[in-house]
């Protein structure tokens, strides 16, 4: 076989990697050939001195004019990290310099400090080039709505409530973790197919043409008394705490209202007991009394409104739209739907239970008259189409429209309207408003020289409401800024009070403190079912809630943002309560809830103040087997302190170099990682601060021992569930030699490996009966032995079902050994500190200022849909003096990043 | 619904075969009218599971269910149990043992990375372009369509957990298309078209207007607010290009497929018939040349994903996740292994077909290269020593009938560079390759 080309190691081959590939480089870039013609050394730009000196002494003697070893000449490189052609290449000798590969062992060595302060150098160098290259000279790029902007936007718009943007391509992230960063989102031809493709749908959706459907109704009443047909006549809804309504005749469209009566229950009961409805889809092929199966086993709940009068309790539940509950199984015609109510409570009744639809609290419905608004020219259509068009316009994209733009897209519907009806004439046309630079972007308007100017106040309105609300402005603040009203700081601070106040500033809480504090990191850890076996996927979506609510708590309430390390209360749902380590609560409770953790009785609960506390942290900070000590303290330096490390240096395959590492305690891993030199360059700033999280597993449950699967006992569990080789027992049970079991050599057999209770022979005759099973049906087909006897293959069949039966009875309960977690740790500044409250008490009393700029940097930064920049200092400086001496109250940050003049400029 | 026992014998291999023979059968000849231009075509395709095969150590009781072809003392190979389907097609078939992917790639994020040969670990990661889309850029001007793109999921996915193989050379990924129904209208369905042409109608005349209207912008922005609206601009001549291409091909003849034969409604529910379907109309599609470049990905690699419970809805006890962290305990490697043997007794009947349908003067196995593999290769997902099959494409001057032994020190890329040059697009490098594995070339 010939040898293929084998993949070069950068281990294996040590330096000569380097050169090779920088030789391959050097041959393949067109910018390196261009060399020929122009020189390549940008003289304009240069490295520090350090940096220039430590490369003459120990580089360019063999990479320079006399010698250019490879190929390489360092002189003739580009030190233009921004726009030269070099980077990449320096990047390799960064790497190379980094991992102790040049110089090559035989010439002059560098000391270890003079190489930690040349690769410090050259990483700021990268880090300033980076930004550089990004820069957009502190002015915010013109961004396109993020796939969540463009949801909510739509969705306010059209009074609709789906996503519309499911399968759109994911919004890429900043630097930062952000998703509205302008510089960085792309646009592509998939994606206006998807916009257009979106905004039909959502216009179909929202727009009524017609009449209003017949109301369809069904009251359990009527399906009981079909139903009793054995002469039994007693009220089912009397009885039981559950009911039914399959719907034959249901509405294919638009909302269902199911109305549920119920006593029995205290209203203060209420929360706890589980009072929603589920719906399921199917047909009743083989309805027996309780067989669900032929309905489709997805389902869908919907929590009810509840209003109490005397002893009884009225349950209202608004299901959007029938049709979207659920999808249907595939081989099970679809007939019918059933709407399915049970009481957590054995103790409720039913008293009634109807349902009604298609059930619209407006004809037409909301979403239509947002469209089609009420007017007094709503019989002149012409003069209606162009007040639709002109008022969808100004809606969608923010903004006055100009009298030329109305005429245009009149002109377009009048063309429509030739060959299409009314609707479709204008759908057409809004499909197109929705498909329009205008509306997709964020489109802030300047004067030819690009100068930075205060933004309009249209364009003010839209970058508070996606800041606040992840979409357009409402009326009340289109109509302030149509008045002109926004810039004035009283108007502005007002409003920010209001948006903060309105329901729609979740979607702030729930992006932001996302994106800030990588939360989604978390749908992508595998959790190791061996490690946690009684982990329930469903924990991570509380998780997730358990930090959205605590910010949106600490913002609502303009708490001071030093909760966020610590603090005496968090947002638990009941199934993390118990994650936890807290006592049960009464089941069928899941809803969010604030708990005072002094008032916490569980262990684990106490443990839990501020979001470093939050299994969401922990979990999105490990490898789903184990805590991660690396991620966590990279995590906790980036995320609360704002200095993220530099990318590790290309190719490490340091884990594999090290013989037995995987066997090491984490103590010792960490200690290998500062022990290699170009490790604990990086390493030494974050790894103790992630040390200090050990107190918490990979699924954020504290503990005080490290539960690891036992491999060697578990091998040792699985070689005593094996058996004997069937052979050889055969023969041995086998005692008159004939090659089958009779019945009395099988006794004995059972007898004596037996030991403990007496045997009882029906059983023992019952599993006789059982191995010789296929015999006994196969009878007469072979004569050659009686029947009833067992042979070798049906002998070794049972064998092996009976392995089988114990191994899986070994992994049912799998051995752990534990080893003592341990989180003492020594900070990079020599602090000793053991665990994650000393770990708190450490950062609030030497790292405010850092957490404080932080905090402001990454709202700044969302704030504006930009990274920050170098300009951006002394605004960034000042926000954090007030945000201090504001007692690092929340919601008074964001009004000063809003009153800002960043905020107010383009 | 009730799941039926699992078990998958010789019965079941031979039953997808017979399935095969029953299907809508379609003389390739008269469609394609003449042989000689049939003759020169070059396919690709490419088939993924997630999540890797087992490997046990030699003598272990379940060697038997390895991936990798047992060797005897005179350098033959007999395939295990895993691959058995592919018994008769032998000579047609490489195996390979120890190519990979760098370590780099990751283990749960690796699907992303199969065909493009880059790591996509975070949302900032850039894709680069993969195997088919090269090919697709080299022949979709020809067919119909440019690519197939299949997977259980459909659509995209989120980076690290891609519910779709194809990326653009942009880095962007192709969604793909999960529904049967939905890809059978969009071949064959002639109502379809005629609903398709209306909709493209509408699609061109939206584009040209927003093009217009948001042309005026130009002008009252900043220098990169223009750039931003360039990029808007060229991504709306981009789909005005598309849509012509689309138009172009919808006034042209559909082949005649009877669509009774094959279950248009199943999905994952009835996995044996939704697998079979998808395959049945992957062969229809490189049959009826509606597209030389094609990709199925059957499962993605989120654990939770409904595509980790088709063993499940099979009648096995875990997902395939679980089935593969448990590959290396007592009867893991064979329950595991029963599984893969299904999805590899589908793909042999799909080779089987290509195999026994003529063109020019060989048969369309002939000009189909296919790729059918994991991006991962142990229990703990490593994305090293990949399992991995290559079969058919003769007709390029590919030679099968191997047993391939490598050691991690090539890059699967160079596999796919070689692919690439015999697919007749070649490319300079394929993400980190180093350069060809000749020994798939006929000497």
């Amino acid at each position: 076989m010939p040898q293929p080309e084998k993949r070069l190691s950068v281990v294996q081959l040590n330096g000569w990697c380097l050169i090779s590939s920088l030789l391959a480089l050097l041959l393949a870039g067109p910018a390196v050939l261009a060399d020929e013609t122009k020189p390549a050394i940008d003289a304009t730009v240069r490295f520090s001195d350090n940096v220039n000196r430590f490369l003459s002494t120990y580089c360019i003697s063999c990479h320079g004019p006399q010698k250019s070893e490879s190929g390489v000449r360092l002189d003739q490189f580009s030190q233009d990290l921004t726009n030269g052609p070099h980077a990449d290449d320096w990047h390799e000798v960064l790497d190379a310099l980094n991992k102790g590969q040049m110089p090559p062992r035989k010439a002059k060595q560098p000391s270890n400090d003079e190489r930690q302060e040349v690769v410090d150098s050259l990483t700021v160098a990268f880090k300033e080039a980076a930004s550089a290259r990004r820069s957009t000279g502190g002015q915010v790029v013109m961004r396109r709505l993020t796939n969540y902007e463009y949801n909510h936007t739509l969705n306010d718009l059209l009074a609709l409530n789906e996503n519309w943007s499911k399968d759109f391509p994911p919004d890429p992230l900043s630097a930062e973790g952000f998703k509205n960063n302008g510089s960085y989102m792309g646009i592509s031809a998939l994606q206006i197919e998807n916009y257009i493709e979106a905004a039909t749908r959502a216009l179909d959706e929202a727009i009524y043409p017609g009449d209003q459907p017949a109301l369809k109704t069904i009251d359990i009443k009527d399906i009981t008394t079909l139903k009793t047909r054995d002469g039994k006549t007693a009220h089912l809804a009397d009885v039981t705490y559950a009911g039914v309504l399959y719907w034959k005749d249901y509405p294919k469209q638009g909302p269902v209202v199911v109305d549920v009566i119920i006593r029995g229950i205290k209203a203060d009961d209420l929360d706890r007991v589980n009072t929603v409805v589920s719906l399921e889809a199917g047909s009743r092929l083989s309805v027996k009394k309780g067989n669900r199966d032929v309905f489709s086993a997805k389902q869908v709940t919907v929590d009810p409104a509840i209003s109490i009068k005397d002893d009884l309790v009225h349950l209202q539940y608004r299901i959007p739209k029938i049709e979207l509950y659920p999808q249907v199984l595939p081989n099970h015609p679809f007939e019918e739907y059933a709407i399915r109510f049970e009481a957590g409570d054995r103790n409720v009744r039913v008293v009634s239970m109807k349902a009604k639809g298609p059930y619209y609290e407006t004809w037409p419905p909301q979403s239509h008259r947002q469209i089609f608004i009420p007017s007094k020219n709503a019989k002149n259509e012409a003069v209606y189409a162009r007040e639709i068009l002109e008022r969808f316009m100004t809606r969608a994209w923010r903004r006055p429209v100009t009298t030329q733009e109305a005429d245009e897209l009149y002109g377009i519907y009048q063309s429509n309207r030739k060959t299409a009806s009314f609707v479709e004439s204008i759908k057409d046309c809004l499909v197109q408003v929705l498909v329009s630079a205008d509306f997709l972007y964020l489109v802030e308007r300047k004067g030819p020289a690009g100068n930075r100017e205060k933004l309009n106040p249209h364009e003010l309105a839209s970058r508070l409401s996606y800041f606040l609300w992840s979409s357009k402005p409402d009326d009340v603040l289109s109509g302030l800024a149509d008045q002109g009203k926004i810039a004035s700081p009283v108007h502005l601070r007002a409003e920010v009070r209001r948006l903060l106040k309105d329901d729609r500033s979740w979607r702030f809480v729930e992006q932001f403190s996302t994106q800030w504090l990588g939360l989604d990191r978390m749908n992508t850890i595998a959790v190791s079912p061996e490690i946690y076996p009684e982990f329930n996927d469903a924990l991570i979506a509380d998780m997730k809630e358990e930090t959205q609510h605590f910010f949106g708590y600490v913002l609502h309430e303009n708490l001071s943002a030093l909760n966020f390390i610590d603090s005496d209360f968090t947002f638990l749902s009941e199934r993390l309560e118990r994650h936890y380590g807290g006592p049960r609560r009464r089941p069928g409770s899941p809803a969010v809830r604030k708990v005072t953790l002094e008032d916490a009785t569980g262990k684990g609960i106490a443990h839990r103040g501020g979001i470093l506390a939050h299994a969401s942290i922990h979990l999105a900070n490990s490898d789903g087997e184990d805590s991660h000590a690396v991620n966590r303290g990279v995590w906790l330096v980036d995320r609360i302190l704002g200095n993220p490390p530099p990318e590790p240096p290309a190719d490490v395959e340091f884990d594999q170099t090290i013989e037995g590492f995987d066997k090491l305690s984490l103590k010792q891993q960490l200690a290998a990682h500062v022990q290699n030199e170009s490790c604990a360059r990086c390493h030494r700033k974050f790894d103790p601060f992630g040390v200090a999280f050990e107190n918490f597993d990979a699924v954020g449950a504290f503990r005080t021992k490290v539960r690891k699967l036992d491999q060697e006992e578990l091998a040792k569990r699985l070689e005593s569930a094996k058996m004997e080789a069937p052979e050889v027992s055969f023969k041995r049970i086998d005692t008159n030699g004939d090659g089958f079991l009779q019945k009395d050599e099988w006794f004995a057999h059972i007898r004596t490996n037996h030991t403990g209770r007496p045997l009882d022979p029906k059983q023992m005759q019952g599993q006789f009966d059982e191995v010789a099973q296929v015999r006994a049906d196969k009878r007469g087909m072979n004569s050659s032995h009686p029947h009833f006897t067992v042979s070798p293959d049906e002998y070794e069949k049972h064998v092996v079902k009976l392995e089988r039966a114990a191994t899986q009875r070994v992994q049912a309960d799998l051995p752990y050994r534990y080893v003592a977690a341990d989180a003492t740790t020594v900070l990079p500044d020599s602090t000793r500190i053991n665990g994650l409250e000393d770990l708190k008490a450490y950062l609030l009393k030497h790292k405010k200022d850092e957490f404080a700029e932080n905090i402001v940097r990454r709202l700044l930064a969302y704030a504006l849909g930009r990274s920050l920049e170098f300009s951006d200092d002394q605004t960034v400086q000042t926000l954090t003096r007030q945000f201090k001496e504001d007692d690092y109250r929340l919601a008074s940050l964001v009004e000063a990043i809003v009153l800002c003049d960043l905020f107010q400029t383009k | 619904m009730k799941t039926q026992s699992w078990q998958i014998d010789r019965r079941t291999v031979l039953r997808g075969v017979g399935a095969a023979i029953a299907l809508p059968w379609l003389d390739a000849m008269a469609w394609a009218k003449g042989s000689e231009a049939l003759a020169a075509k070059k396919r690709f395709c490419a088939i993924y599971f997630p999540f890797g095969a087992p490997t046990m150590p030699q003598g272990h009781p379940h060697e038997k269910w390895n991936w990798t072809p047992k060797e005897e003392k005179d350098g033959s190979y007999r395939f295990g149990e895993i691959m058995k389907p592919l018994t008769g097609l032998k000579d047609r078939v490489t195996v390979f043992h120890g190519l990979s992917h760098g370590r780099n790639m990751g283990g749960h994020n690796s699907a992303d990375g199969f065909l493009t040969g880059t790591p996509v670990n975070g949302g900032g990661d850039k894709n680069t372009i993969s195997v088919d889309q090269v090919v697709a850029e080299k022949y979709g001007k020809d067919t119909r369509f440019s690519s197939l793109v299949l997977s259980l999921d459909g659509g995209i996915g989120a980076p690290g957990r891609s519910s779709t193989l194809s990326y653009r050379r942009d880095g962007t990924a192709i969604p793909a298309q999960s529904n049967v129904r939905r890809l059978f209208d969009q071949m064959f369905s002639a109502a379809a078209q005629k609903k398709l042409v209306a909709e493209l109608k509408r699609k061109a005349s939206i584009l040209d207007r927003v093009s217009e209207s948001s042309r005026k912008l130009s002008g009252k922005l900043g220098k990169r607010d223009q750039a931003k609206l360039d990029e808007y601009l060229s991504s709306i001549r981009d789909l005005e290009r598309q849509i012509q291409k689309q138009e172009e091909w919808l006034g042209k003849e559909l082949p005649d497929i009877d669509p009774s034969k094959l279950s248009l409604d199943a999905t994952l529910e009835s996995p044996k018939e939704y697998l079979q379907s998808m395959f049945d109309l992957l062969f229809l599609a490189l049959q009826t040349d509606m597209t030389r470049a094609a990709t199925f990905q059957i499962g993605n690699q989120d654990p939770g994903a409904s595509t980790g419970q088709l063993p499940l809805k099979l009648g096995m006890k875990k997902g395939q996740h679980a089935m593969a962290h448990y590959m290396k305990r007592d009867d893991g490697a064979a329950e595991y292994g029963e599984y893969l043997q299904h999805i590899t007794g589908l793909y042999g009947g799909f080779l089987q077909r290509l195999k026994s349908t003529n063109e020019g003067s060989g048969t369309m196995l002939d000009h189909t290269l296919s790729l059918y593999g994991s991006s991962n290769g142990s229990s703990t997902h490593s994305p090293l020593d990949l399992p991995l099959v290559m079969s058919g494409g003769e007709g390029m001057g590919l030679k099968q009938g191997q047993y391939l032994k490598f050691n991690n020190d090539v890059p699967l890329t160079n596999l796919y560079a070689t692919m690439l040059n015999q697919l007749g697009a070649p490319q300079k490098t394929f993400a980190d390759s180093t350069g060809q594995v000749s020994a798939i070339l006929k000497g």
